[in-house]
């Protein structure tokens, strides 16, 4: 699907390029799968952002809001990232129906590199803020379920679940922070498998992309389409895995470095 | 080698741990990585610096994983429908899953042996169906058509996929020829129980059913057209199943019912057969008549699955009805040409299980039969022994009593007028469990006539000399009696064992007081109690209306 990587000149900037590229990107406008702006206000030291995404078959309602805001005074610059289940044009962000928790994206007001990668189910975003990697998911997972039996599967994630103001970029220790809306339509915390697995290539130097399964103690929920385990032996952030020729860009865990703190996103 | 172009002005950049480059570039190229950019959007604080870290191209392969057996196919959920036993038409929703993360088109539709069985609910093929979007297609059956469903469909799409549903079922036909109740219906519980007698007579019994079967048999006459409807049934459909209305279990509609109505009254429904998940039928005359499956029951009113497809006049009789075949030959008479008579028994093909309910009063350890048999007919008791005879035709015959006493045989009728009563014998008999569970029986005579009024204290029967000191002194059968008394009350006690205290007169002990008073004048009968179990594991109600019900059980007597 549809991928662009660039430059942002702050954080603001950022938000203004997603919402560009979800909304109209021309290969979601040519799938049908481009997202629809319900709300953009932006006011001096605000953004607010609020999406209504259409599923692979255009059939889908999946809702979403990103607000940034930012604390000059203490260098803080963030978005929070909410899932949610409808719109109601007269509430306001943190008012709609079906709110997840608040997660947070940690960003500056410096130019980022970023990487976007969006379908018509879910968005990831990738930032380099300083030398540290951000990830950012807005959207579905791909249940192991049908549509009937688990219609509403989304998982949102930030690097942070802190109140606003709470942290600065440089404070950021994982890019794990998110919550899924689990079987009875309830905001949880899910597992993930692989977390931290410290395993090598395999010979020949073949990197193993593992899908990353969400999961707790009630169910195995799905997988996050597009993004995978891989290992950081003889690796670094921004390297590209090529698979039947798809690029993959290996991230690191904002600022981990370890083995098992890797994962590769899918450039398409 | 790394090609740097300067910019003035600017701090210094530290790219990674062991690299320190003056900031002030532009551009910064190094050897082997592919693109670099350093530039200046908006002032000379916007240096950045993507892909200055070196980027190296790795070859990776995707894993396999539950994802590659859910997604990337077609679903059609259920994949396999079995309907049953088809008697009214039936629909069900399929879910026909893309699980494709790319759009597919619906292609074509193959069907075979759909006699009978429809697919529809969505646009005919060419369909596109969205990625990962889903459609809700109908299958529905009616009625109409060949005996046994078998219904395959494939479904074709645009990208080599395909899918299969597959339909089963039986139809059933009504068998709505209402019996001749001169000849009565015949009812037959048929339990099966293992009974392994021992050398001393004493018996080991293991219930081998744990719901009995349960077969109707009874009389048709018919004319004209209906001899002609029950061949064509006989030739077409005699060795499948049939719906059949419980004749007995009759109901009178007293308000119409009108087409689409999906609830019934009906009467004393706590004493027929109506049960959730089974049918009722709806009767007019032998060609005439309909049944329904019930979804549930509340008291007498009747909730159906699917809405009746006919009105019904007030008047109406209302059966339940179980599926059933017809068991072993249908025999049909034809006194002229245009009559028929048949006599047929159906073996009833779905027996649920009656929640047995035994009598209310127990003593040590079994159950009292509380009804008294009828005298229509003398009540036979037979005597028999467990004897070794040793005979070689020349000498004197040697003969031996293996068990050292009788097995008395004994055969009661019971005539039942009311519809509770007959469901109580009907539970009654589900705790018997056929040959299993045995029961006390009175004999129902007076056996002993006690000669003094007994004393709360007393621990005994005063009683005219039968012998039973004389003969069972150290009693090991006959031992056990029932006191009834006036008002009512009935003991139950043991006998441990007699004196004689004249010609005339002897005493029965007794295991315990009786811990009331009782003049002799309230003495109504003094009778012998036997633990006894039905001979036979299948039991039958001969049905004379279906209100009256003639029984006939035969017993014999066990060891405790």
């Amino acid at each position: 699907m549809a991928y662009e990587s660039g430059i942002a000149a702050d954080h603001r900037d950022l938000l203004g390029r997603f919402r560009a590229f979800v909304t109209g990107h021309p290969s979601l406008i040519a799938a049908g799968q481009a997202w629809q702006e319900l709300r953009w206000v932006q006011q001096a030291s605000t953004q607010e952002l609020i999406l209504k995404a259409p599923g692979l078959a255009g059939t889908d309602a999946i809702y979403a809001g990103l607000f940034s805001q930012e604390t000059a005074a203490s260098d803080l610059y963030q978005w929070q990232v909410l899932g949610y289940t409808g719109y109601l044009s007269g509430a306001n962000f943190t008012g709609q129906p079906g709110l997840s928790p608040a997660h947070y994206l940690s960003l500056w007001n410096s130019p980022m590199s970023y990487w976007l990668v969006a379908n018509g189910r879910r968005a990831i975003l990738a930032v380099k803020v300083s030398s540290r990697y951000m990830l950012m998911h807005l959207g579905f997972l791909t249940p192991y379920a049908t549509p009937g039996q688990f219609p509403y599967p989304f998982f949102v994630s930030g690097t942070d679940n802190y109140y606003f103001g709470g942290r600065r970029w440089s404070e950021v220790s994982t890019i794990w922070n998110g919550q899924m809306r689990n079987l009875a339509g309830v905001w949880a915390t899910p597992s993930r498998y692989p977390a931290g697995q410290t395993y090598k290539h395999s010979p020949g130097a073949i990197y193993p992309l593992t899908s990353l399964v969400l999961y707790d103690a009630t169910a195995i929920y799905g997988e996050i389409d597009g993004l995978f385990h891989v290992s950081g032996f003889g690796n670094a952030s921004e390297n590209l895995v090529t698979v039947d020729g798809v690029n993959h860009l290996v991230l690191q865990d904002v600022a981990s470095t370890g083995i098992g703190n890797y994962v590769a996103l899918r450039l398409q | 080698m790394a090609t740097l172009i300067g910019v003035t002005g600017l701090a210094v950049l530290h790219l990674a741990g062991h690299h320190t480059v003056s900031a002030n570039l532009q551009t910064v190229g190094l050897a082997g990585v592919p693109s670099i950019v350093g530039l200046d959007r908006a002032g000379i604080r916007s240096f950045t610096w993507p892909g200055v870290l070196p980027r190296a191209g790795l070859t990776g392969a995707a894993d396999r994983s539950f994802r590659d057996d859910w997604y990337h196919r077609i679903h059609v959920l259920p994949a396999a429908i079995d309907f049953g036993n088809l008697v009214s038409p039936v629909s069900q929703a399929v879910e026909v899953w893309n699980a494709f993360l790319s759009p597919v088109s619906l292609t074509a539709i193959e069907e075979t042996g759909a006699d009978g069985v429809s697919l529809s609910g969505q646009s005919p093929p060419p369909l596109v169906y969205g990625g990962l979007a889903s459609r809700v297609h109908t299958v529905a059956a009616s009625t109409l058509g060949s005996p046994v469903l078998s219904a395959h469909y494939v479904l074709r799409f645009s990208n080599g996929a395909s899918s299969a549903l597959t339909v089963t079922g039986r139809r059933v036909v009504v068998l709505g020829f209402a019996p001749n109740w001169a000849g009565g219906i015949t009812e037959r519980l048929a339990w099966l129980t293992d009974v392994l007698e021992s050398y001393d007579g004493s018996e080991q019994r293991i219930r081998l059913r744990s719901v009995p079967r349960r077969s109707f048999e009874f009389q048709l006459d018919l004319a004209g057209q209906g001899v002609r409807v029950l061949e064509t049934l006989l030739h077409a459909w005699g060795a499948r199943v049939f719906a059949v209305p419980v004749w007995t279990d009759r109901t009178v509609l007293t308000a119409p019912l009108s087409a689409g109505a999906a609830a019934v009254r009906v009467s004393d429904a706590a004493h027929a057969d109506y049960h959730a998940g089974g049918l009722v039928a709806f009767w007019s005359d032998n060609l005439h008549h309909e049944v329904a499956e019930i979804l549930s029951l509340a008291g007498n009113a009747l909730t159906l699955k699917q809405p009746l497809s006919r009105g019904w006049p007030a008047g109406t009789r209302v059966f339940p009805a179980r599926f059933a075949r017809i068991d072993g030959d249908a025999v049909v008479a034809h006194p002229t040409d245009a009559l028929a008579s048949a006599r047929v028994r159906l073996e009833i093909e779905d027996p649920s299980p009656v929640p047995a309910i035994d009598g209310p009063s127990a003593y040590r350890g079994y159950r009292v039969l509380e009804w008294r048999p009828n005298r229509i007919e003398d009540r036979t008791d037979t005597w028999r022994r467990k004897l070794a005879v040793l005979d070689y035709g020349t000498g004197p015959v040697n003969i031996d009593d293996l068990s050292g006493h009788p097995v008395v045989g004994k055969r009661l009728r019971f005539t039942f007028g009311n519809r509770a009563t007959i469901q109580a014998f009907r539970a009654w008999l589900h705790a018997r469990q056929g040959r299993a569970v045995p029961f006390w029986l009175s004999s129902g005579q007076s056996d002993v006539e006690v000669t003094r009024p007994i004393h709360a204290a007393d621990q005994h029967l005063a009683v005219k000399n039968i012998g039973y000191a004389r003969y069972l002194a150290s009693p090991t059968i006959r031992r056990d009696v029932a006191i009834r008394v006036a008002g009512g009350a009935v003991h139950h006690r043991r006998i441990t064992g007699a004196t004689e205290i004249s010609e005339d007169e002897e005493l029965l002990m007794l295991d315990s007081t009786l811990g009331v008073t009782i003049p002799l004048a309230r003495v109504l009968q003094v009778s012998f109690l036997d633990l006894v179990r039905l001979e036979a594991d299948a039991q039958e109600f001969f049905w004379e209306t279906d209100g009256i019900v003639q029984a006939v059980l035969e017993v014999r007597t066990v060891q405790e």
